[in-house]
């Protein structure tokens, strides 16, 4: 899953990139609203980790921008969750009333960074279940762990992030330039065939028949029958 | 002695009501006195007046008494009075005076004969012994004022007396009526004071109320209506403390929210790269995280260090010890300190000087001030520019100007760059934020006036220029 981390403070980016990585999203991180505005021009989020105090620009205007339809590449209902050190009421109201759907105070814990992403993503996705199901899989994503029949099912992190994002749009194709965006960050080397390696370790681990090839369109993940 | 015990005579209600009634009750003794020194005196006067009247009327009647007599001794071949006669004390049964008892006469023949006497008189020795005039004799415990006079030719010798204590008893009576109603009165007058100095009080004691009703983190004015005149300019200067304390005070919650915000973003990062480092799976990923802490903790320390430096630059307890300063001297000694940063960023540091500049300050203020502004020069310039600190002098002014071939600061963020935590757009560097205000205020503190331009180099320059009183004052 791609996400857009918008921070200025060196440290502390590098650091919810790594810990993000390290938690099997793909983190795009600008140090600037300008920055941050030509990213969501041109690439799909998943979600955005907003900072308000940037040295160029409100974070606020960024999110007003985004939620007024102003970056074409992006879904103007992108979750944001910001983060500030400004902890006042107001600050957080202000914020909230921007548009943002979530607000964390700095400093912070990165696994509830982590819960609090896969709370919005899920809620942006339409559902309330932590677990995803289908059929006999079931995936949580907080613990990273997937079951096939009651049976736990050892996956890398790349492979149960396509898994995730082939079941979080079921019945809809992705390409596979879509799965590496959800694989890597900008600047990260993406391997020649690495997806069509994932997917055949998949197929090996949870049966032949949950993924499906569309040749020359991508892969895809029926609805449940 | 508690501590109240010893206050309360400080009230000054209580001093007023002291103060007041003693001087009315010293002023009404004094006329009491007065009135009855003199009383007394009119008094002697009248009585001694009437003394002599009476002898006078005595003795006329006396001689017009003895006369007749002789002529019937005469035709009888007697010789006049042979006995004495003794008038007796008043009955009761008759009208009188109870002061009566109070008189005594004596009418003596010029043979020494006690004619006629009242019944308190001696009947065998004369009152006093002094022929004619007033005198004052102690007759059975008791003084009596006498008056002698002697009928000339008849040689009758009339003493009249009277006790003293008649005197004593009218003098008393006077001075009791003077002193009792002020004995009286003094108590009525005791409250009517404490009602007055009260109801004067209570414009005092209602700002009191004000005062304490006020809450140090808002302290509004206190309002001037209802304020007597005297305590117009106390309240006004309270007013005008309040002001200064609120600004103080508000700075203060500024600086302090400030802080709190920009510590915030280190402490973060600090948490995250710990939290990456327990995560990582590989070496490379966690000794990464952790070099980062140790970046993290180097740059809260700085923070720190800086709002330390900040704190103890406060107008009120930096800044008093001062003394004459080459400034040369002290930039150069600077420049050394941060010799190693530029030779690392392969920047070239210079000093012009021009003269012998000299100004009076507070030298490691002064150091300070120097440090932040090299220390931001060099961290702004790219690698392989120059920094340059020029001094010009001359009679009027001192001026030191610090220039780099950094970036610049655009002129519309000249102004926000002196506020705390303010990182300019353009800012590609670390930092805390408060570097010019450090220099900003020990440039305040020192009478100087700090200005932004562009740079000869191309990038900042910052001038600072000294007054000229500062460059001519030694220090004594």
């Amino acid at each position: 899953m791609r996400l857009l981390l918008v921070e200025d403070d060196k440290l502390l980016g590098d650091g919810i990139q790594a810990g993000l990585s390290q938690a099997g999203y793909a983190v795009d991180w600008m140090e600037t609203g300008k920055a941050a505005e030509s990213a969501l021009r041109t690439e799909e989020y998943e979600l955005m980790i907003l900072d308000l105090g940037l040295p160029d620009r409100s974070g606020l205007e960024i999110l007003k921008r985004l939620r007024n339809r102003q970056f074409s590449a992006q879904d103007s209902e992108l979750p944001v969750l910001i983060l500030t050190a400004r902890d006042t009421v107001s600050d957080r109201i202000t914020g909230l009333d921007a548009g943002a759907d979530d607000y964390m105070i700095k400093p912070f814990d990165l696994d509830e960074l982590n819960a609090r992403i896969r709370a919005l993503t899920r809620r942006h996705h339409g559902r309330a279940n932590p677990l995803i199901r289908h059929n006999n899989l079931t995936l949580d994503p907080a613990a990273h762990t997937v079951t096939l029949d009651e049976q736990a099912v050892k996956l890398s992190r790349r492979e149960f992030a396509i898994l995730q994002l082939l079941l979080e749009s079921r019945g809809r194709v992705l390409s596979r330039r879509q799965l590496e965006e959800g694989l890597y960050a900008w600047g990260e080397e993406i391997e020649s065939n690495a997806v069509e390696v994932y997917i055949h370790h998949l197929r090996k681990k949870l049966g032949s028949g949950l993924i499906r090839t569309l040749r020359g369109v991508g892969y895809i993940i029926d609805k449940a029958s | 002695m508690t501590r109240t015990a010893r206050a309360n005579p400080l009230s000054i209600r209580r001093r007023l009501l002291i103060t007041l009634l003693s001087v009315v009750a010293f002023s009404w003794l004094v006329t009491a006195l007065a009135v009855y020194l003199d009383s007394r005196h009119e008094i002697e006067e009248l009585f001694d007046a009437h003394l002599a009247q009476s002898a006078r009327v005595l003795l006329a009647m006396s001689e017009h008494e003895l006369a007749e007599q002789q002529i019937y001794q005469s035709m009888l071949g007697g010789d006049g009075f042979t006995q004495s006669v003794e008038i007796p004390y008043v009955d009761a049964r008759k009208p009188g005076h109870e002061y009566e008892d109070k008189l005594a006469f004596q009418v003596w023949t010029s043979d020494d004969h006690l004619a006629l006497h009242s019944a308190n008189a001696p009947s065998h020795q004369p009152l006093s012994s002094q022929a004619i005039g007033f005198s004052n004799q102690r007759i059975n415990d008791n003084v009596w004022r006498v008056f002698s006079l002697t009928g000339e030719p008849s040689g009758i010798r009339i003493l009249v007396a009277q006790s003293l204590e008649i005197r004593d008893e009218l003098i008393g009576a006077i001075s009791n009526r003077l002193l009792t109603p002020v004995l009286l009165s003094l108590p009525a007058l005791a409250l009517l004071i404490w009602y007055g100095i009260t109801h004067a009080m209570r414009p005092l004691l209602r700002l009191a109320e004000n005062v304490r009703n006020l809450e140090p983190g808002q302290l509004k004015p206190l309002p001037l209506e209802d304020i007597p005149d005297e305590s117009r300019p106390l309240v006004e200067s309270l007013n005008q403390l309040f002001g200064q304390l609120q600004h103080a005070f508000d700075n203060e919650r500024r600086f302090t929210a400030d802080a709190a915000h920009e510590l915030r973003t280190p402490l973060a990062a600090l948490k995250v790269q710990a939290q990456v480092a327990l995560g990582a799976s590989d070496d490379e990923a966690r000794q990464h995280a952790l070099r980062h802490i140790i970046q993290g903790v180097d740059r809260a320390t700085h923070l720190v260090e800086q709002l330390l430096t900040l704190a103890r630059l406060d107008p009120e307890n930096a800044l008093q010890d001062t003394s004459p300063l080459k400034l040369a001297d002290v930039c150069q000694e600077s420049l050394a300190e941060q010799a190693d940063m530029a030779r690392k960023k392969h920047i070239e540091l210079a000093l012009e000087s021009e003269g012998d500049a000299q100004i009076t300050g507070n030298r490691d203020a002064i150091h300070i001030m120097l440090r932040n502004l090299i220390d931001n020069a060099i961290r702004y310039t790219p690698e392989k520019g120059s920094v340059c600190i020029k001094i010009d002098c001359d009679e009027k002014d001192t001026r030191l100007t610090v220039s780099d071939s950094g970036p610049g600061i655009p002129a519309d963020e000249h102004a926000r760059v002196m506020e705390r935590f303010y990182r300019s757009s353009t800012a590609q560097a670390p930092g805390s934020g408060l570097g010019m205000s450090i220099v900003q205020r020990i440039v305040e503190g020192h009478g100087a006036t700090l200005t932004l331009g562009k740079s000869a180099l191309g990038g900042l320059a910052v001038s600072i220029d000294f007054p000229s009183s500062q460059t001519i004052a030694k220090e004594p």
